[in-house]
């Protein structure tokens, strides 16, 4: 018997705009994530990728269809619910790593679990600099970003999504602002942390080299989910 | 206890009442010179308030200038899990912080200035009434601060309603 999922939306639709200027993102989505899952999330640039992983980050709201999470619902939940749950359950590594130019590497790491418990803790220090030295920047612990390679900021907001143990990692072209050597590297910590965490990863790329190397792919084209 | 001192015009009735003198109140005889002292006194406060407005101003503009510039980093935070309640309190600290650290270098350098000047009772003709006695400098840290915290409220308000999707876009 296949294991209950972690994840699941029905007919997910998302609009924007009103009236003449309507947009329809997304068209009806399903989808399920199970545990220890790692998927790549493909399609052509403006397929609907990025409102996805939003919508299921939590970040943003579906226009309808259900999306419920470890059984909670997402859709009735209240923005501070939500943003409690984002920060319990749920990581994110973005393209563009977005990490904070003033704090170092090692409080970057951190900053999801101060920002859940509104404070700094011994043991979130611990955690994060066992973290940073899980993806090899152990070394690396006190520099800022703007002295770390594309590679190394990467490894960091990997660092960062892995801090409040997420059952889910949503990374949006996690790969895509790095070069080959740098985004293998990437990936073969992200597969690393998927074997041995069993962490959920859902990843969005265009880039089939990096879809290779996961187990399952799903395609999006026109808002639609066209193969999973 | 000490007893506030009565009014020149009760001073001038009482000594009626006990000699049968006729008396009237320092005030009167010099109306001019009480009106210009009273003047002085409200000029005084009217500065006072200007000076507690600039300070809101100053540092609810500091505040908007610094959420604007820093909307990618709280977009992050957010996005990371931050609630808008942590993020009210973070930039009332900082705008509170701010405040206090201003108010105390502030009073340290009216403090300083105000050194060389003779107290007060030994002024001589001419020479300028003020000293360090009449500073009320913990007062003026303290309306300072508390000035400083008011001001940051609606600026940290406004950083926590920032939508991380647009902020981290942007």
């Amino acid at each position: 018997m296949s294991a209950e999922p972690i994840l699941s939306v029905r007919d997910l639709t998302k609009v924007f705009g009103e009236g003449e200027a309507q947009a329809k993102v997304l068209k009806g989505i399903d989808l399920t994530i199970a545990p220890g899952e790692m998927a790549a999330l493909l399609g052509p640039s403006g397929s609907g990728k990025s409102t996805l992983l939003t919508i299921l980050g939590t970040l943003m709201r579906a226009s309808s269809g259900r999306h419920e999470m470890l059984g909670v619902d997402l859709m009735q939940a209240s923005d501070a619910e939500r943003t409690a749950f984002r920060s319990r359950h749920l990581g994110f590594v973005f393209q563009f790593h977005h990490l904070l130019p003033d704090l170092t590497a090692l409080e970057n790491v951190m900053m999801p679990a101060a920002a859940a418990a509104g404070r700094e803790s011994r043991a979130m220090r611990e955690r994060a600099a066992e973290l940073l030295d899980a993806v090899g920047l152990a070394d690396r612990r006190d520099y800022r970003p703007g002295a770390l390679s594309g590679g190394q900021r990467q490894r960091v907001a990997v660092a960062r999504a892995l801090i409040n143990q997420p059952v889910l990692v949503l990374a949006d072209e996690p790969t895509g602002n790095l070069d080959r050597q740098a985004a293998d590297q990437v990936m073969q910590l992200i597969r690393s942390i998927n074997q041995t965490l069993a962490t959920s990863f859902l990843i969005s790329t265009h880039d089939e080299h990096i879809a290779g190397q996961c187990p399952r792919r799903i395609e999006l084209l026109d808002g639609r989910i066209v193969r999973s | 206890m000490q007893l506030p001192p009565p009014s020149p015009r009760a001073c001038a009735a009482r000594l009626r009442r006990s000699t049968g003198l006729k008396t009237t109140a320092w005030t009167e005889d010099n109306s001019q010179l009480f009106e210009g002292l009273d003047a002085q006194a409200r000029t005084g406060t009217i500065i006072k308030a200007f000076a507690l407005i600039t300070i809101v101003v100053g540092i609810a503009s500091a505040m908007l200038l610094s959420i604007v510039r820093r909307q990618a980093e709280i977009g992050i935070m957010r996005a990371m899990g931050a609630s808008k309640r942590l993020v009210v309190s973070i930039f009332v600290l900082e705008g509170t912080l701010i405040g206090f650290i201003g108010a105390v270098v502030g009073a340290l350098v009216a403090w300083l200035v105000l050194l060389p000047l003779p107290p007060v009772s030994e002024v001589e003709s001419g020479g300028l009434p003020i000293d360090q006695a009449q500073g009320d400098f913990l007062l003026a840290i303290a309306l300072t601060t508390l000035a400083a915290a008011l001001a940051s409220i609606l600026p940290a308000r406004r950083a926590a309603r920032i939508d991380p999707v647009e902020a981290i876009g942007s």
